[in-house]
């Protein structure tokens, strides 16, 4: 049984922190001046005193209008403007991974963004998972929609917080 | 301001797909496993805080505490005193128990 403290950084991350990954080290050190201009938001984790990890989320805007031709409307439905919390990284201290720490960060956040979505209208979780952790966030039901386009060593994810029930609701509507 | 993806065409028709017509096992197995992460969760002992059961970082060094730092209660080996000299500065007087000296430093 351990505790974790999850808190947004209020100061600037731990300067000896490494996850082994140099660009998302180079985030984390970025990541103080853009959680204080609300870019994003930084949260440290960590037990008994001691930063173990990193992770980082904020909004993302998919541009539909970028396209030319126009995406055909049918296939955009009513997400002509649609917004994803995007997790930019978990990012755990190299020297702490394969411990499940990643496990219970993802756990923390997804139960988290559970909280959000019920308040705000917010369907869709993203993220870029590098080739060896896919199947660990397919256990988490992320779906992959294949090579991500911005980092190719990469795969896009994402997962539906749509409910079962709501998804029932539209399709009577749709039919009837 | 946010940040914007850059999706190929190809892949927000497949997005926008997903989203029209989503998979009913996929939205069942989702909502299934948010209510075992709720289940699962153990508040700690501050609101920030959550107890992992499955963790185990017991191996981790906890950072010096001075507020751990327990006084002792011997008698200290050097005494120190200070006094206000009446001139607008203070003394201190420094001896050793068990010697008798005269030193007085300013």
């Amino acid at each position: 049984m351990e505790e974790l403290a999850f808190t947004k950084l209020t100061a600037p991350p731990d300067p000896s922190f490494t996850c082994g990954v140099e660009s998302i080290d180079r985030m984390i050190r970025d990541s103080y001046f853009l959680c204080l201009l609300k870019r994003c938001y930084t949260y440290q984790v960590t037990a008994r005193g001691i930063v173990i990890a990193y992770y980082r989320i904020e909004l993302r805007r998919f541009d539909n209008s970028k396209f030319d031709p126009p995406l055909e409307e049918y296939s955009l439905g009513l997400y002509q403007d649609l917004y994803a919390l995007h997790i930019q990284y978990i990012a755990v201290r190299k020297d702490l991974q394969k411990r499940h720490i990643g496990n219970a960060v993802l756990e923390h956040i997804l139960r988290s963004i559970d909280q959000i979505v019920s308040c705000c209208p917010l369907r869709l979780v993203t993220l870029e998972a590098f080739g060896e952790l896919v199947s660990w966030y397919q256990q988490h039901d992320f779906e992959s929609l294949g090579i991500s386009r911005e980092n190719p060593e990469t795969e896009f994810m994402f997962m539906d917080f749509l409910s079962d029930e709501d998804r029932g609701k539209l399709q009577a509507m749709a039919e009837g | 301001m946010q940040e914007r993806y850059d999706l190929s065409r190809e892949e927000m028709e497949a997005l926008s797909e997903r989203l029209r017509n989503p998979s009913r096992e996929q939205l069942r197995r989702r909502e299934e496993m948010m209510q075992e992460l709720r289940k699962k969760i153990l508040p700690g002992t501050r609101p920030d805080t959550e107890l992992f059961e499955e963790l185990d970082l017991s191996f981790l060094q906890q950072p010096f505490d001075y507020r751990q730092v327990q006084m002792s209660r011997e008698e200290p080996s050097l005494h120190l005193c200070l006094k206000f000299n009446g001139m607008g500065a203070y003394q201190s007087d420094v001896s050793y128990p068990g010697q008798d000296t005269d030193m007085t430093a300013a």
